[in-house]
């Protein structure tokens, strides 16, 4: 289990778990990114933001917010979730 | 609900949606030209309604904020959770995006948890087919019991169909009391919910499991409103439940909660969508974001395209502004004309000629400029790259404590205030939105463009567009030094964190572009007709009276006033009367600046050749510098 921000370009991971307060966890599940939730990182921004997709949708988050997303490496083959 | 059909034949339908699903598509195409735009109360939040002839009957459509869910979280959330509860609407349709329908469903259960009759509509079906998606609406209507359509509203594609089903909706389970619908939240949880249910015994406004499940995952505003109608120990006793099933969990309520909904739609979605399975591979988009947001090219590449925005907007604009200004100067000559055939008083002429033409004029010279450069930003926001924009820009408002998001409603800023602010309230965080608001005013709106212009027009030929781009810098870096200087003075707190969705690039269609150009266009010469021609009949009157005098001379009104002003402003290099008068005015609307000018010297066309007499390029660049920093606009404030 490892924060997101370890990711690298072109990695699926899968969302283990959210460590934030209400308003974070409000904000994300809402978005589409929860536990279960496959992601793939469009551009891991080095220092800067990041980029991931979830299915279709691009989401651009703040380092702050993805050092609190925990994710787990999925299988590179398996197919990112709709 | 039943009260609502009773008292009018009016069927009312709320309008919901994620961001970025073409809701505004298809209330636009359902309404046609039938709408009317305001504020919701208390905010600065547009409500757009409209209405709609189907089948003999009547329909009224609301639309709400673009929003992900219903929490009391957001102004947008609560404006949208509000209308649901309070106005009951007949029949709510929610317009989805097909190719995102998980997150997008999240929205729909939260709607059917309130006990709204609820239409799906499956937008931008055409790109979900494209992908590979196939959905089977059929069985997504049959487990969530309301009618289900798939529209392309962009292409016109299944209106009618759409229709239908609002219509058809009206007649579903309307004789019960909450529609049938529940997500299975576990059985402990389910035991719990039911007793809260007993508990708060008579309610009117919510349904009663809406309010058990809401209160389980503590929802601020339920619990205030639990806590207004005195239901104090039901509070009481939900959170004593709550903390209990967290200890059973291992985690807080609101994620179980949030997770089983996600578990419920999961399940109905592996029912009812089939997608062919594709090698995943980076798309063009992705392509894209990783040269535009790169670390080192991410903030040249926005610069250079701010400034080919500019260089753009003057080269082209220039152009048409010679037009538009011989136009006046032959309109003013025919009326002189016109007026001395009819033998009309020298006073009559001389205010429809120096007063109103000249001034107007001035100001309309502009448009093309304006125009080109809200065309410039509208490409931009519908292309995708705005987006892009605040995101790179991430890094550089955060050091100035603001995050990414605040940049929107800067750039907005370069088009008019007003409307900048009025976007401020996408920022989630109170404070980042008071601040960013503060700062607003010294981004360049469109009101100071022509000031720049008329100028650098005359002053810089050579390099127009890199004055006028150092001019809009030179803004937004005493933007960020304010923001720096009043941060820690009232707000000591950390900023929220970024959370954003990247729209896909797309070619902005010549249609739509178009339509937010005139929009903002069509706001700056409403401007110009009202608080434009108000300045300028203001200032001509100033300028003819005591009537013995000769017109806009120093012996006048506005001559007394401007020498009265004019010490103020000699530090800055421009001591004379009338750019003090021009600024004076310019308070209530910078466009009146330059019609002032226009007025004060005889018209547009020989500014040119008479204000060199007064400015030097560096005086000239500081009557702009000053024109840029002073107090903003009377209709900002």
């Amino acid at each position: 289990m490892t924060p997101l921000t370890y990711v690298k370009n072109g990695e699926i991971v899968e969302v283990i778990k959210l460590t934030g307060g209400k308003y974070f966890v409000d904000k994300l599940t809402n978005i589409g990114i929860y536990p279960g939730t496959k992601l793939r990182i469009v551009s891991d921004g080095e220092y800067g933001p990041m980029i991931i997709a979830v299915g279709e949708t691009r989401i651009g988050l703040g380092r702050g917010m993805a050092q609190k997303i925990l994710v787990r490496l999925a299988e590179s083959t398996s197919e990112v979730k709709q | 609900m039943k009260e609502a059909i009773e008292k009018t034949k009016i069927v009312h339908i709320a309008l919901a949606g994620n961001p970025n699903t073409g809701k505004s598509t298809i209330f636009n195409a359902l309404t046609g030209a039938h709408q009317h735009v305001g504020n919701w109360p208390g905010v600065t939040v547009e409500k757009k309604v409209g209405d709609f002839h189907y089948k003999n009957k009547e329909f009224e459509i609301t639309d709400l904020p673009g929003t992900y869910g219903l929490t009391a979280y957001s102004i947008d959330e609560r404006i949208a959770r509000d209308f649901l509860i309070e106005s009951k609407p007949d029949v709510t349709v929610i317009v989805m995006d097909s190719t995102n329908l998980e997150r997008n469903l999240y929205l729909a259960i939260s709607v059917l948890e309130l006990g709204r009759k609820i239409v799906l509509d499956l937008n931008m079906n055409d790109i979900a087919e494209h992908k590979g998606i196939k959905i089977d609406t059929e069985k997504i209507g049959k487990i969530l019991n309301c009618p289900v359509v798939k529209t392309d509203a962009f292409h016109k594609i299944g209106l009618e169909e759409l229709k239908a089903a609002i219509l058809k909706a009206t007649t579903f389970s309307s004789s019960q009391k909450e529609l049938e619908f529940f997500v299975d939240y576990s059985e402990d949880v389910e035991i719990e919910i039911s007793k809260i249910e007993k508990m708060l015994k008579s309610e009117s406004i919510y349904p009663k499991r809406f309010l058990a499940t809401r209160l389980l995952e503590g929802d601020p505003e339920i619990v205030h409103y639990l806590r207004q109608t005195s239901r104090e120990f039901v509070v009481e006793e939900a959170m004593h439940v709550g903390r209990h099933l967290e200890k059973n969990f291992g985690y807080d309520m609101e994620t179980w909660m949030i997770e089983r909904r996600y578990n419920f739609i999961r399940g109905l979605l592996k029912e009812s969508v089939k997608r062919e399975k594709r090698s995943i591979k980076l798309n063009t988009s992705d392509k894209i974001d990783r040269v535009l947001t790169n670390k080192f090219l991410g903030i040249p590449i926005f610069l250079a395209v701010m400034w080919a925005t500019f260089e753009i907007t003057f080269s082209v604009g220039g152009w048409f502004a010679n037009y538009i200004d011989a136009f006046f100067g032959w309109f003013a000559e025919v009326v002189t004309a016109g007026m001395d055939v009819i033998q009309a008083p020298m006073w009559l002429i001389s205010f429809l000629t120096n007063g109103l033409i000249a001034g107007v004029g001035t100001v309309l010279v502009f448009l093309p400029n304006i125009m080109i450069l809200f065309l410039a930003i509208a490409i931009l926001e519908d292309s995708g790259y705005m987006a892009r924009a605040a995101f790179v820009m991430d890094k550089l408002m955060h050091a100035i404590g603001l995050h990414g998001k605040s940049f929107i409603p800067m750039i907005i800023g370069f088009g008019c205030n007003v409307p900048a602010i009025m976007s401020t309230r996408t920022l989630s965080s109170e404070k980042d939105r008071i601040l960013t608001i503060l700062i607003n005013p010294f981004m360049s709106c469109s009101a100071r463009l022509p000031i720049y212009i008329l100028f650098t027009s005359i002053f810089f030929k050579s390099n127009q567009g890199t004055i006028v781009f150092s001019l809009y810098f030179l803004g937004i870096a005493v933007a960020i030094l304010s923001a720096k200087i009043l941060k820690p003075i009232f707000f000591k707190h950390e900023t929220a964190p970024l959370i954003m969705e990247l729209p896909p690039y797309r070619l902005p269609t010549v249609k739509t572009s178009l339509i937010h150009t005139w929009e903002r266009a069509s706001a700056f010469l409403k401007k110009a007709g009202t608080v434009i021609v108000a300045g300028v009949v203001l200032v001509w009157f100033l300028a003819s009276f005591p009537i013995s005098t000769e017109y806009a001379s120093q012996q006048t009104l506005i001559g007394h006033l401007g020498m009265f002003l004019a010490p103020i402003f000699k530090p800055a290099g421009f001591g004379f009367w009338q750019a003090a008068v021009a600024l004076f005015f310019g308070v209530i609307a910078k466009e009146t600046v330059v019609g002032t000018m226009g007025t004060l010297f005889g018209g547009e066309s020989k500014l040119a050749t008479i204000l060199p007499q007064y400015f030097a390029p560096l005086s000239a660049y500081s009557f702009m510098i000053m024109s840029l920093l002073y107090i903003p606009c009377i209709a900002r404030v």
